[in-house]
């Protein structure tokens, strides 16, 4: 017979894990790279993307990856993270420290998330974490923030996916992606704003060759235009991309992400 | 049965083991024997199929032996009596004992409907939205139309035929060369299927235009082009029936408009293969004299051709009206071009550097003489023109009292004194040559040169400080276009005398089989200066303009396809009514759902946003389309759309229409109809809507306030050779007293036109 009690001790450990880092991308800078894409197909993970949409960690690979970029070329204002992931049996788990501004101002966050398969074509996620900000002779402040995803496989070639992240708004993302074989993807999420306007980003991921990937990202809200080039070096990946904003200009980023195979 | 099951089975398996082996090729060249040797079992089993004689009794039997087996004779005892012969004066006549139902001879039957595609269709729309007024140019159309009585040979025709047609994506004809460089020539139309990247639809659209077989080339004389041809005569009269207050007199005055309200086209057109083409063009439009006023000399628009193509080295030759399009059209572009639509992965132009001018509008074009020379793989075109254009003259304040022309009128318009004195005022001297070589990668240079007199000076104002000015305009510019694998790359740079740089680059990429990528890049200087220049943006002017498009196009499955683009652009300078850099984005995204091949069901939704004024629109369009049999079909839209602006309020739009198009199967008659109802806040959320027509009119709707619009559509094949058409349109507006401003309003809340069009074939 079941016995709950037996969960306790796991669920103690992953509460505790959890509760010191924080999760998801910040609300500043905007988007500079649409994590959440990896969700809606069966492709390229990394620990980014796996913590942006925690039910992906249910099917995490052993892997370490490196962000940065500058926002709006504002190099003054780097915004730099790191992240790994790790699976455990049916589970995963992944952590990441990220730090936006300099020594003046600054946002840090510490996240942590776990995935868990339910069965063969569901997967759910949670996220934790605590977002601090620091102003000089201001003094800091900070919050928690939490989430959860769910992630289904509704068929050979279709993925949905939703998630729900508090911060200090409620955010809510769903979407559905299409991917006919390993080299395209395509989906289409939507997702709301604190000021309850609705937009949503189109994803479509074509890989060009073995070694070679291209990911390209339209967002409504502001509207974002981003670009991904993936090269894959065995289990060395870099991403190179850019975020184009109409009015504010242009995001270069850099993502290094070393997966086990 | 099994047998032709079996043979099925083996066909399909065959075709997709080509078509995966041809993909893979692309990518590797491991897979090419085992295409091949797939294609020589496919086409081996078609022969089979094909030509299997009859056997014997016991053995397979052809299909038409299966549905009807052989009789059975009956036991003695069940044989039937022997037929009673009925006497002579009871025999029924032939045709009347079993009258069947007879149909019309082939020749008089009316061809498959020679309607515009679809895709021009909201071009057309898209062009009239820009600049308020649909274009007059049909040649595309005429080509099209000819293609569908001449067919292309698939296997004969070269890349710039079958691009002409405006089916075949560049990734798409790149995917047919390919196919027949590795594998040889087409044997059947049905091969089609084994290229990459055909699947039935494209198949379907590209059907009506192409054949295989009889591929040879026949060499002919001079002489012979000149006779073995076909001969054309159209006629086409328009009128509004309500006279507006253009035809009025107003006190002792004579009316504002010197004609009569009657619009008037004749065409004459000899062809003969697309390889000869002569004519005459007259026009005449409403409100315009005739063999009186400015037009003594009968019709306001004469224009004349003499094309030739492909006769020796000659790839084409032109005298009288010609077109000419250059590159990606940053320096010259006469023709339709394509630009952002329904059609997300039409966003490269192409078409024949020459064409034969033989449309109703008076602008585009040059008249004067032009040759493209082939010399192995480059194509050298020359080509001069010297034309009079309608202007506004004035004469400048100073010492010399100079002559200076203030405007360029382009709307062919001369009905009112102010606008006969305008005409021909301006004279325009052009020139340019082309080299292109054509090569598995095409690269060209143009030049090209205009030369004014008197010279162009507009009033200066901070909108248009950078618009051309003076009396020559010189520009010169370098295009390229090539693929590599499964990208088609394409391009131009171009610059102008005074070194400002409109810069276009563009990518075509196959995503596998189900999906398809076009991106282009555009900047255009705010000071870049052109005459006929339709660069790709979302201006109709190559100038003051910097943007990224991205456009999709899924296969979600046989039935499902969705399209979609992104377009950021900017504007760096002002704009005619907007008095600050500006910018924008636009999304847009049409699904599309086929079912069977009689219907089609599409939803498209456009976003479009534009800062800092913050104005957004939105619009949403849902469109049906079912053949119910070969002689009934109907279509139906629904569109919506909404603009919100910062300084006025959200302005909305409706529109409905249901179409109706019925072909008589005893009688050479087809008639169609459409209803439209239509409510809009505002001249700002005005809609626009393709409608059917005579054969060769462009007709666009513009609907704005509250109204209903209802017309039907006539044809009848009087002949083999000899067709008419009748139009009858009416616009109701039922909440107002009068209809338009200025000299074209009418007093009333009706408008209604007619339209007669005939076409002679000898």
């Amino acid at each position: 017979m079941f016995n709950p009690l037996r969960l306790c001790p796991r669920t103690g450990m992953l509460f505790l894990f959890l509760f010191s880092f924080s999760a998801d991308a910040m609300q500043l800078p905007p988007p500079v790279r649409y994590w959440h894409g990896a969700v809606f197909g069966e492709g390229d993970k990394d620990p980014f993307s796996a913590l942006a949409s925690p039910s992906l960690l249910a099917t995490a690979t052993a892997a370490l990856s490196a962000y940065s970029t500058w926002p709006f070329g504002m190099r003054s204002v780097p915004l730099n993270a790191v992240a790994a992931m790790l699976p455990i049996r049916n589970m995963g788990i992944g952590m990441q420290v990220m730090q936006f501004g300099n020594q003046y101002w600054k946002e840090q966050e510490l996240s942590g998330g776990a995935g868990i398969r339910l069965g063969k074509p569901v997967q759910a996620g949670v996220q934790f974490g605590y977002r601090s900000k620091a102003v000089v002779q201001y003094g800091s402040s900070g919050q928690v923030v939490a989430g959860a995803g769910f992630r289904w496989k509704m068929g050979k070639r279709w993925t949905s996916a939703m998630q729900v992240i508090r911060r200090d708004y409620t955010q809510y993302f769903a979407g559905i992606g299409w991917q006919p074989s390993p080299d395209f993807l395509f989906s289409v999420e939507g997702t709301n704003t604190i000021h309850k306007d609705y937009y949503g980003t189109v994803q479509a991921f074509s890989r060009l060759a073995p070694a070679l990937a291209l990911q390209l990202a339209v967002t409504g809200l502001p509207a974002y235009l981003q670009t991904l080039v993936m090269i894959t070096i065995r289990q060395l990946r870099i991403d190179i991309g850019a975020a184009l904003h109409q009015q504010l200009g242009l995001t270069p980023s850099v993502t290094v992400v070393w997966q086990k195979q | 049965m099994a047998a032709d099951l079996e043979i099925r089975a083996i066909l399909t398996r065959c075709k997709k083991q080509v078509a995966q082996g041809f993909q893979a090729f692309i990518k590797s060249r491991h897979h090419t024997v085992k295409a091949f040797a797939c294609l020589l079992l496919y086409l081996a089993v078609i022969r089979q199929a094909n030509g299997q004689e009859r056997k014997t009794p016991g053995e397979r039997q052809s299909p038409a032996e299966q549905q009807f087996p052989a009789k059975r004779r009956l036991p003695g005892d069940q044989q039937l009596p022997p037929k009673r012969k009925l006497p002579a004066e009871q025999h029924l006549p032939a045709e009347q004992q079993f009258p069947v139902e007879r149909e019309l001879p082939a020749e008089q039957q009316l061809p498959a409907e020679q309607q515009l595609p679809a895709e021009l269709q909201q071009l057309l729309e898209n062009e009239t939205a820009a600049t308020t007024s649909a274009s007059e140019d049909d040649e595309q159309w005429q080509q099209l139309a000819y293609r569908q009585k001449h067919r292309l040979s698939l296997n004969a025709a070269d890349l710039q035929d079958l691009s002409s047609l405006g089916v075949l994506s560049p990734l798409q004809l790149q995917n047919l060369q390919q196919y027949k460089k590795l594998l040889g020539d087409l044997v059947s139309i049905y091969e089609l299927q084994a290229v990459p990247g055909f699947d039935p639809a494209l198949i379907k659209k590209l059907l009506p235009y192409v054949k295989v077989g009889d591929d040879l080339q026949a060499h002919y004389t001079p002489g012979e082009l000149f006779r073995k041809g076909e001969q054309s005569i159209l006629l086409r009269y328009g009128r509004q029936l309500e006279l507006p207050k253009g035809y009025a007199p107003k006190d002792t005055l004579p009316p504002s408009y010197s004609g009569s309200p009657g619009k008037l086209f004749i065409r004459y057109r000899y062809n003969f293969s697309q390889r000869l083409s002569y004519g005459v063009s007259m026009e005449k439009d409403a409100g315009e004299g005739f063999f009186k006023g400015g037009q003594q000399a009968g019709f306001d628009f004469y224009s004349a051709h003499l094309f030739l193509a492909n006769y020796k080295a000659i790839r084409y030759l032109a005298l009288g009206d010609y077109a000419v399009n250059l590159g990606q059209g940053l320096l010259q572009w006469h023709s339709q071009a394509a630009g952002k639509g329904g059609a997300v992965l039409q966003v490269k132009r192409e078409g024949p550097v020459l064409r034969p001018y033989t449309s109703a509008g008076e602008y585009y074009f040059f008249r004067g003489a032009a040759v493209t020379a082939r010399i192995a793989r480059l194509d050298i075109t020359a080509f001069t023109s010297l034309r009079k254009l309608d202007g506004t003259l004035a004469v400048t304040d100073t010492i010399e009292d100079e002559r200076i022309a203030t405007a360029v009128a382009s709307s062919g318009y001369h009905r009112t004194a102010g606008e006969i004195e305008k005409k021909a005022q301006l004279t325009q001297y052009s020139n340019g040559i082309s080299c292109r070589w054509n090569g598995a990668w095409q690269a060209a240079l143009n030049l090209i040169s205009h030369n004014f007199s008197p010279p162009i000076k507009k009033e200066i104002k901070p909108y248009n400080q950078f618009d051309f000015q003076g009396n020559q305009l010189l520009n010169i510019s370098a295009d390229y276009a090539g693929s590599f694998r499964n990208m088609h790359l394409f391009g131009e740079v171009a610059a102008d005398k005074s070194g400002n740089i409109a810069l276009l680059q563009g990518l075509l990429m196959s995503a596998g089989n189900y999906a398809d990528i076009a991106m282009v890049y555009r900047n255009y200087s705010k000071q870049y200066q052109s005459l006929y220049s339709k660069g790709f943006g979302d201006s109709y002017k190559t100038m003051n303009e910097s943007g990224l498009y991205m456009g999709c196009s899924i296969k979600l499955s046989r039935q499902w396809s969705l399209d979609g683009y992104a377009d950021f652009f900017k504007f760096p300078w002002l704009k005619y009514g907007v008095d600050y850099p500006s910018g924008g984005t636009e999304f847009f995204s049409q699904l599309s759902f086929a079912p069977r091949k009689t219907s089609q069901y599409q939803l498209r939704v456009k976003l479009a946003a534009k800062y800092p004024d913050r104005e957004a629109s939105k619009s949403i369009r849902c469109q049906a389309e079912q053949a119910w049999s070969k002689q009934f079909s109907t279509a139906a839209r629904v569109e919506y759309s909404r603009v919100t602006t910062t300084e006025s309020a959200s302005q909305q739009g409706f529109l409905t229409y249901f179409d109706l198009t019925y072909r008589c199967r005893k009688l050479p008659l087809q008639a169609g109809g459409r209803c439209t109802w239509f409510y809009t806040d505002s001249y700002q959320s005005r809609l626009y809507a393709y409608e059917s027509s005579v054969l060769y009119d462009n007709s666009v709707g513009q609907y704005y306030g509250k109204g209903w619009q209802y017309y039907i559509n006539l044809k009848y094949k009087i002949r083999k050779n000899w067709t008419v058409w009748a139009k009858c349109s009416q616009m109701y507006y039922p909440a107002v007293t009068s209809i338009g401003s200025g000299l074209d309003k009418i007093d009333g809340n009706r408008k209604s036109a007619i339209q007669l069009q005939t076409i002679l074939n000898f």
